[in-house]
């Protein structure tokens, strides 16, 4: 099992009577690519800030490699943090910049004009050396915080929401960069967004949070097919919710049944039992269209928007409940042609059916 | 079809239409700068009649760098001047920081009134008020008086423009510095100390130009020894308007032009 890089253990934050942060712990790894996901306020930069040492916590331990921290000056932890709004400082040079914290660590010159070279080659900034910070774009400041931050090589580099002030070209340009910053220097990164896109393609691991506690922690494949809560479902990408009851369940299959009377005879075991009052989830791109008849059950057409790449079918279960589904361009291709009202069947994978318990 | 709505007139309520504007703002600035521009070429006179031209010369400006009385005069407004606007842009910066970044406090509020209220006091009033103060407890240091006095005004203007950086500066900078290893100490002497470097240049400008041209508790403060050089003019034109006071006047307009720029120039936002 690999090393523990950050391990925060049940950390309360209050602020007078406001609760930011409930109650989090999360294990970090060495050498991963971490991201706090969630809505605005949920607690993201608090967290951060808390790892990084500017909030002092109310309750709860923090340990880096090992050694409890939450007691040290944000200069004793060997952490760096990529602020939001890149605080580069406007009157030094970008060399001055780079070179701050080498300085501050008591690091030769010679070394430290070695590693301000190195860090300028790593963001790709090797003219800027002299140049002042300001009236830069926002991608070259961007680049040089980056560098600024890796240059002590930290154990920890915090980001937060480090590309939210980059156009959406130059963000997504950053996303693949960061990716590769993260595996060439070998540092743990944990990258607060409230951007779900951002967060599932960057990461190895994704916390999900809402108000000041984490729902979930995953990988970005378990977050978005294997949910755990109607939150997580409905906060990444667009799904499919419908709360029902365990009619029966035995070694092989689960029947579900909805609120209005529709059954659902899913071939999969559950670990909850006959009785539970649940919702089930099922992602609109697993939604297969078929035959009245031939489904799990039976819905009529209401909709079906084309978005170019997608299009989406809005289907009624005879309960009422509404079911997405969506197909891409390519999928459709020689499919036939339906009409709204028309009566169909929904079908979907046993396995891409997510039980959410809360 | 309907005729078309009548647009409003371009450039309606924009008061360049006023063309008397101009000719009032010609008045303002010539009633305003006329007298300066004659006190300044008279100064330039070779007559020892004030105001009857001979012609062209720096007769005066000779005569005043070899008067004893006014060098004097001139080194106790400088020397005033000079150790005022440290001990006041020191005062000032402290009182800054302590307002712009050390966190809310009980009487915060109260505080920032009180270190600017001596701008709207009358200055006869903080005159007289310095000057009872003194005597009655029998303080007597010759320029130190003076140099006690003068700080003590000059804080407000010198806090004014440190205040206005700081406010405009973000803690995110102190926090990045601190969180790259440097102590509370470094982050202030290396980040904050620096960028609010324009607004103390500022503010120590502007308290010197207040110091060197103050009058009134000048007059009341100094006493014979301790003669400021506006003091000193002004005993000069109670004996007649000689070509020494146009000189010596000229030479102290232009200490503080220059000293109103370099303000001008430090307080300006950088982009
Ligand atoms: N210094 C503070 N004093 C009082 N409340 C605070 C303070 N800092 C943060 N909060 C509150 O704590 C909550 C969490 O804030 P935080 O900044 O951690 O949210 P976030 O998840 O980073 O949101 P965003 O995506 O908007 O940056 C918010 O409701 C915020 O109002
Ligand atoms: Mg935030």
């Amino acid at each position: 099992m690999a090393e523990i890089a950050v391990d925060v253990q049940n950390i309360v934050k209050h602020y007078g009577s406001f609760v930011a942060l409930n109650d989090v712990s999360l294990s970090i790894q060495d050498n991963e690519f971490f991201t706090l996901l969630g809505p605005s306020g949920c607690g993201k930069t608090t967290l951060l800030r808390s790892i990084a040492g500017f909030e002092e916590v109310t309750e709860g331990k923090i340990f880096l490699y090992g050694e409890e921290i939450e007691d040290l000056a944000p200069h004793q932890r060997p952490i760096n943090t990529v602020f939001q709004h890149y605080a580069l400082f406007p009157h030094m040079t970008v060399h001055d910049n780079i070179a701050f914290g080498l300085k501050r660590l008591g690091k030769s010159q010679a070394e430290i004009d070695k590693t301000v070279k190195e860090m300028l080659a790593l963001v790709q900034m090797e003219d800027f050396g002299n140049r002042r910070t300001n009236n830069m774009s926002g991608g070259q400041m961007q680049r040089i915080a980056l560098a600024r931050a890796l240059a002590p090589k930290p154990k920890v580099l915090l980001l937060d929401e480090p590309l939210s002030a980059l156009d959406l070209k130059l963000r997504q340009a950053m996303r693949d960069e960061l990716q590769k910053l993260q595996r060439d220097t070998g540092i743990t990164f944990i990258f607060v967004t409230h951007d779900q896109d951002e967060a599932m393609s960057m990461s190895d691991r994704i916390a999900v949070m809402s108000n000041g506690q984490v729902q979930q922690v995953g990988t970005p494949d378990e977050i978005y097919n294997r949910p755990k809560s109607r939150f997580v479902a409905d906060f990444i990408g667009d799904t499919n919710i419908v709360d029902v009851t365990i009619e029966a369940t035995d070694a092989k299959s689960t029947l579900y049944r909805s609120k209005g009377g529709v059954g659902l005879q899913v071939e999969r075991a559950t670990d909850l039992t006959v009785g539970a009052e649940i919702s089930i989830n099922v992602r609109p791109e697993n939604v297969v269209i078929v035959d009245a008849g031939k489904g799990r059950a039976d819905a009529t057409l209401t909709h079906k928007s084309f978005f170019g790449r997608t299009s989406i079918y809005s289907m009624e279960l005879n309960d009422g409940t509404l079911i997405k589904s969506r197909y891409s361009s390519r999928d459709e291709l020689g499919r036939k042609e339906m009409a709204i009202g028309d009566s169909v069947g929904i079908d979907f994978a046993a396995d891409t059916l997510a039980e959410l318990t809360s | 079809m309907s005729a078309p709505r009548k647009t409003k007139a371009k450039g309606a309520g924009n008061v360049a239409h006023f063309k008397s504007l101009y000719v009032l703002v010609g008045f303002f600035y010539a009633f305003l700068y006329f007298p300066i521009i004659v006190l300044v070429a008279y100064s330039f006179n070779t007559g020892t009649r004030a105001m009857v031209w001979k012609g062209f010369g720096i007769d005066w400006y000779v005569k005043v760098f070899t008067n004893g009385a006014i060098l004097d005069a001139a080194k106790n407004s400088l020397l005033v001047g000079l150790i005022a606007t440290i001990l006041a842009t020191t005062i000032a910066t402290a009182g800054a920081l302590a307002l712009a970044r050390g966190g809310a406090f009980r009487g915060k509020g109260v505080s920032m009134g009180v270190m600017t209220l001596p701008l709207i006091v009358p200055e006869i009033v903080t005159a007289v008020a310095t000057l009872m103060f003194f005597s009655a407890i029998g303080l007597n240091l010759g320029l130190g008086n003076l140099i006690i006095a003068h700080t003590v005004f000059c804080i407000p203007f010198a806090f004014m423009p440190i205040r206005a950086r700081l406010e405009g500066m973000d803690t995110y900078m102190e926090q990045a510095a601190c969180d790259l290893y440097a102590t509370e100490w470094q982050a202030f002497r290396y980040i904050t100390l620096p960028m609010m470097m324009p607004g103390i240049i500022a503010g120590a400008t502007l308290s010197f130009v207040i110091s060197l041209d103050d009058f009134i508790i000048s007059l009341m403060v100094s006493s014979a020894g301790t003669t400021t050089l506006p003091v000193y003019i002004y005993s000069m034109i109670r004996n007649g308007i000689s070509p020494e006071v146009n000189a010596i006047s000229t030479v102290l307009f232009g200490v503080s032009l220059a000293l109103v720029t370099i303000y001008w120039i430090a307080s300006k936002p950088r982009k």
